[in-house]
């Protein structure tokens, strides 16, 4: 059975596009979908929900802002930008998803991407995990003690925290100390043996951005300038992002 | 080899004021232009009022269009080089280039003029295309014009504030540019009014003209939805609800306009078949006054010292109608010159003792060159364009064409009879246009090639004669062919029709006196087809062999 129609007429109440329109550079080209499809038959969450990306941008262009916000579709994009990439005329859909996502009210968000983001607000570790500065220092300390140990080749690997003066400044995925501390070790072992000048940081290291993907703007922010500021005042020069 | 060698030329007047038929966009401008190049011009209007006050203004374009018109309306209003003509047309037009006598009536009065050019300059027509919409005028429906005439309005204007309009363009006729302009105008009008939405329903969005892509791309970021549809929408209720199944969205979207604005088609002025009725120029698709001929120039007609402008030969907007009148005042320039013209004597010559006047000529001719006096027809060397129909058509042979005339070919056909060592004898009378070039090139790019093959340059298949035919077998040709351009790619129109029925007669002629049909043969091709050329040639002897050599010889 089909859905019903769409009715349009009278005052067209499309408040949600325009809105987004502002946000974004040039509009983010959003009036100017020439319906080819592109974008849909690349993107990974094309036919989930019913939804696809030129599918919701049609429906934000004819003022359905209700139905798109609500659709548990958002939640589906990964943000992969495969969409922008091949679309011809640029159409910045991502943006027009996160900001569907930003509409939803924050405890209606989906429960694993907000809990990690509310773990990585806990401390200054910013770890979608919650684990401390101190916890973090400790298992480094004792997984690199253990590997000197047992492989005689790595007696002198180093796996530094808040070295000053460090050349690149690494981060780290949350889940790794905690459940597979092994798995830090083989990118150690690279930069050791490639005699790279490095450091993580004791805040800041945590790699994933969960609160972006929340669509929690602030939180966001707050997580990316801890470990920016970090990586500052460790006079590193570049930032290696390994999530 | 050089056909025009000890041409003895001539001088003659010809007449240099300009007759300009059609007083819109096109014709202005044709008036402006060529009174600027210092010929006096007679401007011809059937309506009272010159082109800025005829019609809508939204269909002259955009405001500087309509400013730019405006201004050169006054000018020739003042221009001692223009005569202006308003509720007047043309009766008759009786002469040739350099020399036409126009005929012109205006109330009671016949007004003859001598010109020796002549200008059609018509505008295009507009009609509603509502019932192709299923749609009956009403106070929500309205045609583009109406429209156009609301936005002009700031009164009526008002009434748009807060409404939701559809447009209907391309599902009821094939798209165009200048008929997706003046939506595009309106939409744009209609996003500046407070609180009015647009929606357009759109079979295919034609922009490949200046400007467009720019107004549609701006319409869309000021928020009009467009719709691209395959075929036309449901309207129910004369439109109060429009719905189409939306593959996007993949549901039905359904939109309750309070206006919705039904496309107008543009068309050729009915005055066109008239007019070419009168100028004797040839009327192509849909009433517009230009053949569908790759041949043809553009502003040129088949007439010498006859143009056509604008929306006379297809629908154009202000920009390309003027370009057309920039390009026919440099021709007008060209042809007029100083009133004097230099033409080579024997281009073509008409026998006083044979001539019977008996108007063969005058109807053949497709370039209207000819016209008679009281002892012989008079074919005007400015007019003709020596194609030689008229030659081969005369039934007293009273016309030769310089260059190609009957003794020299007939000298040709005789020498061209070769014997080459029991090899097929085989004539091919090319036209100077196609067949003769492909013939160079498959000789140039030594393609094959049958020993005994002879050309014979024609100016065009139309100078054929049957007679040429007849002597090439009476010569003793063991093949003849006939080559000619394509169907509808001659520059004269006609030439190569006449050289297909004359090869049909001689295919009749052949059979009572027992010689096979096959030794004569006709064939369409292009300057550009050498090895064409060559398979056709080899053909040919390929079936000569087969028959045999000619019994004659």
């Amino acid at each position: 059975m089909a859905e019903e129609a769409i009715k349009l007429g009278g005052k067209r109440k499309s408040i949600f596009l325009d809105k987004v329109k502002e946000l974004l550079p040039e509009g983010g080209n959003l009036n100017l979908c020439l319906t080819c499809g592109a974008c849909s038959s690349g993107c990974p969450a094309t036919g989930l929900e019913d939804m696809d990306p030129r599918k919701f941008l049609r429906m934000a262009a004819l003022g359905m802002d209700e139905e798109i916000t609500k659709s548990p579709w958002v939640w589906m994009c990964t943000g992969c930008q495969r969409c922008i990439y091949v679309c011809p005329m640029k159409i910045d859909i991502p943006n027009l998803v996160y900001e569907a996502r930003a509409s939803w009210p924050r405890e209606e968000r989906p429960k694993g991407i907000l809990g990690s983001c509310d773990m990585a607000l806990r401390n200054d570790s910013c770890s979608a995990m919650g684990t401390s500065p101190d916890d973090f220092e400790f298992v480094v300390e004792d997984v690199l003690e253990e590997y000197r140990e047992a492989q005689p080749e790595f007696k002198d690997m180093q796996a530094p925290i808040d070295k000053q003066g460090a050349e690149f400044f690494l981060n780290q995925n949350s889940r790794e100390p905690v459940t597979e501390p092994d798995e830090m070790v083989p990118l150690w072992k690279i930069l050791h043996v490639a005699g790279v000048n490095w450091t993580y940081g004791s805040k800041g290291w945590g790699g994933e951005n969960y609160c972006m993907f929340l669509a929690d703007d602030k939180a966001w922010e707050h997580v990316t300038r801890i470990t920016a500021k970090q990586a500052d005042d460790l006079g590193c020069k570049i930032f290696l992002n390994t999530e | 080899m050089t056909d025009m060698k000890h041409t003895d030329m001539e001088e003659i007047n010809i007449a240099t004021d300009v007759l300009v038929l059609g007083g819109g966009l096109t014709g202005i401008k044709a008036a402006s232009e060529i009174a600027g190049s210092g010929y006096k011009v007679v401007l011809v209007e059937k309506d009272a009022e010159l082109g800025s006050q005829k019609g809508s203004k939204s269909l002259i374009g955009s405001e500087e269009e309509y400013k730019g018109l405006q201004d050169l309306e006054d000018k020739i209003k003042t221009d001692s080089n223009v005569e202006i003509l308003t509720q007047a047309s043309l009766v008759s037009a009786a002469g040739v280039t350099g020399d036409f006598t126009a005929r012109l009536s205006k109330g009671e009065e016949v007004i003859e003029h001598n010109v020796g050019a002549i200008v059609v300059a018509t505008d295009f027509a507009t009609g509603a295309l509502n019932e192709k919409y299923g749609l009956s005028p009403a106070d929500n429906v309205l045609t583009q014009s109406r429209m156009d005439e609301l936005l002009a309005s700031e009164a009526d204007k008002e009434k748009l504030s807060n409404r939701t309009v559809a447009f209907l363009v391309g599902l009821g006729q094939e798209g165009n540019p200048l008929v997706l302009e003046r939506v595009l105008r309106s939409v744009l009008a209609i996003q500046e009014i407070d609180g009015c939405d647009a929606y357009i329903y759109a079979g295919d969005l034609k922009v490949a003209s200046n400007g467009l892509e720019r107004m549609y791309k701006e319409s869309r970021e000021k928020g009009a939805v467009y719709f691209k549809l395959t075929e036309k929408p449901e309207i129910v209720e004369n439109g109060k609800t429009i719905s189409f199944f939306d593959p996007v969205a993949r549901r039905n979207i359904e939109i309750s306009p309070d206006f919705i604005v039904v496309e107008e088609e543009m068309r050729a002025d009915h005055l066109n078949e008239e007019l070419a009725e009168i100028l004797r120029i040839d009327v192509g698709p849909l009433g517009f006054l230009q053949k569908d001929n790759v041949h043809f120039f553009p502003v040129r007609s088949n007439r010498d010292g006859i143009f056509v402008a604008g929306s006379t030969r297809g629908i154009s907007g202000l920009p390309s109608a003027w370009t057309d009148v920039e390009n026919i005042a440099v021709e007008v320039r060209d042809l007029l010159g100083d009133g004097k013209k230099s033409v080579a004597k024997n281009k073509v010559v008409v026998d006083e003792d044979k001539c019977v006047i008996c108007l063969t000529c005058y109807r053949c001719c497709p370039h209207g060159a000819i016209y008679w006096g009281d002892k012989k027809a008079i074919i005007s060397p400015v007019a003709c364009q020596g194609c030689g129909i008229c030659a081969s058509e005369c039934p007293m042979d009273a016309i030769q064409i310089g260059g190609f005339n009957d003794e020299e070919i007939t000298e040709k056909v005789k020498s061209g009879v070769v014997s080459g060592n029991g090899t097929p004898r085989i004539l091919a009378f090319c036209c100077q246009n196609s067949a003769f070039e492909a013939g160079e090139m498959a000789d140039i790019f030594k393609m094959q090639f049958p020993d005994g093959l002879r050309m014979i340059k024609v100016p065009c298949a139309g100078k054929i004669d049957l007679d040429y035919i007849l002597n090439a077998f009476v010569a003793g040709a063991d093949g003849v062919m006939v080559m000619a351009c394509h169907p509808g790619n001659c520059k004269s129109d006609k030439g190569n029709t006449f050289a297909q029925w004359r090869v049909n007669d001689a295919y009749r002629m052949l059979e009572e006196v027992g010689l096979e049909k096959d030794r004569l043969c006709f064939a369409g091709i292009a300057s550009n087809m050498g090895s064409d050329f060559s398979s056709m040639v080899v053909d040919m002897e390929k079936r000569i062999n087969e028959l045999g050599l000619s019994p004659l010889k």
